[in-house]
């Protein structure tokens, strides 16, 4: 892979499907004037970020801002254009190469399976994570490091860049199936239907994991997935095997975890930072979960790391 | 895909390379660089790791043989870039081979010229396909011809030429 600074070819969209090939990893960065517009295309599985500065990127039918803090997942065959806004901006267009995406796919899930048998067809679609996603570490750590090999005189530096590549790669993979599998527990006949559902719950979801120490109403979160409230409540706990209540508690008691191992801020202080409002409903749910007093669970992690 | 022979890039086989070294060192001790994780640490990786056929990790100082796999990690590089493969050759005298980059062969021979020891490495059965060619054929000749540089360095009586530093980067000694 190297570091193209040319977008991809623009081809007709119209409404024929013309889905790339990329022989080899595509990526492309630069900077760009605020007014940049890029015509739509049709995509490659990938990933589209903005290392700095603003977008409004359009997938398909749907528009979605992009800042520093968020990415989209690109399926394969989709139809994309963006406008930039603001000054200086640097998008990244990451597409996976074609190849090397089917023969992983084969690889995690078709490994001892004859070559003519049926496959699943929705092992090769990622259009259940096309949305917006918010940076997660491991992808704000890989893009700076995939961009800097690209254009690199290091040693190995395409090896490496592959590393990275094949580990983003795996990754999406993973998630994809577990998003394939999530979405089947909604018991929806109708694909469409089912890849729609799924897709706002899981901005939901996202929305929660995101603010979860901020004070919300689960009407609020939701309006975040576009549904009525009782059928966003009976729809999450199908797709996912609990309430956004409970899901909400076990991201702060995570969080609370964390915050009591690597820091030393009193109980009360992270109780509130995590977004409990009273101490002693924190502390009898930290216990329920974890299996002691957040006092004993720090004290204990603190005595196994000095082991 | 690229032809061997009077191709647009001339008459070159894209698909091997072959680089010698000479090293003014012994021969068992240019092969003893190469065969236990701790001598790869000296000149070569941040970290390796060896495991044999039934997934038991290898000591330190144990040597590896054929049939191992193989965990590498590079200094100024995070532990998300790792390299993964077998061990094919070890022959305990002057011969190693291991699977690297794409699963390509890479064997290291052993042998005297001139009082001197030849450590010569051969990187086979590169894709030839037009469009990563050139990409594997530059980016792994070139990324071993330093390594193999400090690996004479280092059993000379050198300086480790690496870069251990993440914060540096795009440099030829990483």
């Amino acid at each position: 892979m190297i570091v193209r600074h040319q977008l991809p070819e623009v081809k007709l969209t119209g409404v024929q499907d013309i889905t790339p090939a990329y022989a080899d990893h595509y990526l492309f960065t630069d900077s760009l004037p605020a007014s940049f517009r890029y015509p739509e295309h049709f995509t490659a599985l990938g990933i589209v970020a903005m290392l700095k500065g603003k977008g409004e990127f359009k997938i398909n039918d749907e528009t979605a801002a992009l800042d520093e803090n968020a990415f989209l997942i690109v399926n394969r065959g989709s139809r994309l254009s963006f406008a930039l806004q603001g000054s200086d901006n640097i998008p990244v267009l990451l597409y996976f190469n074609t190849i090397l995406c089917d023969l992983l796919i084969r690889a995690i899930f078709y490994r001892d399976v004859p070559a003519d048998a049926e496959r699943d067809i929705e092992t090769y679609d990622f259009s259940l994570l096309e949305h917006i996603h918010f940076q997660h570490a491991t992808l704000k750590n890989h893009l700076p490091w995939l961009i800097n090999l690209g254009s690199s005189c290091s040693s190995f530096h395409a090896l490496k860049a592959d590393m990275l590549l094949r580990n983003l790669l795996d990754n999406i993979i993973a998630e994809n199936y577990a998003a394939v599998t999530v979405s089947k527990n909604l018991d929806v006949v109708k694909q469409s239907t089912r890849k729609t559902l799924y897709k706002r719950l899981t901005v939901a979801k996202q929305w929660m994991e995101a603010n979860c120490a901020a004070a919300f109403t689960i009407d609020h979160v939701a309006d975040i997935a576009m549904l009525n409230t009782h059928h966003f409540l009976r729809l999450f706990k199908k797709a996912f095997r609990t309430t956004p209540h409970q899901y909400l508690i076990d991201l702060r008691i995570k969080r609370a975890s964390n915050l009591l191992i690597a820091t030393d801020s009193p109980v009360s202080e992270i109780c509130q930072d995590v977004g409990f409002e009273s101490l002693s409903s924190f502390s009898t749910l930290f216990k329920v979960r974890c299996g002691m007093s957040p006092t004993q669970f720090r004290e204990l992690n603190r005595a196994q790391v000095e082991k | 895909m690229l032809k061997k022979k009077n191709n647009i890039y001339g008459k070159q086989d894209w698909s091997k390379f072959k680089l010698r070294v000479n090293i003014g060192a012994k021969a068992m001790d240019a092969y003893a660089r190469w065969i236990t994780s701790a001598a790869l640490e000296s000149w070569f990786l941040r970290k390796a790791i060896f495991k044999d056929p039934q997934g038991n990790v290898r000591g330190k100082h144990e040597p590896v043989k054929p049939g191992d796999t193989y965990e590498w990690y590079w200094h100024g590089y995070p532990d998300t870039i790792s390299e993964k493969g077998k061990v094919l050759h070890a022959n305990g005298e002057n011969k190693f081979g291991f699977t690297f980059s794409m699963g390509c062969p890479v064997t290291i021979s052993l042998y005297t010229e001139a009082g001197e020891t030849i450590v010569e490495l051969v990187e086979s059965d590169l894709p030839i396909d037009e469009s990563t060619a050139l990409k594997h054929f530059v980016g792994d000749s070139r990324g071993w011809i330093f390594y193999l540089v400090n690996l004479k360095s280092v059993l000379e009586g050198g300086l480790d030429l690496r870069n251990k530093k993440e914060e540096i980067t795009n440099v030829i000694t990483s």
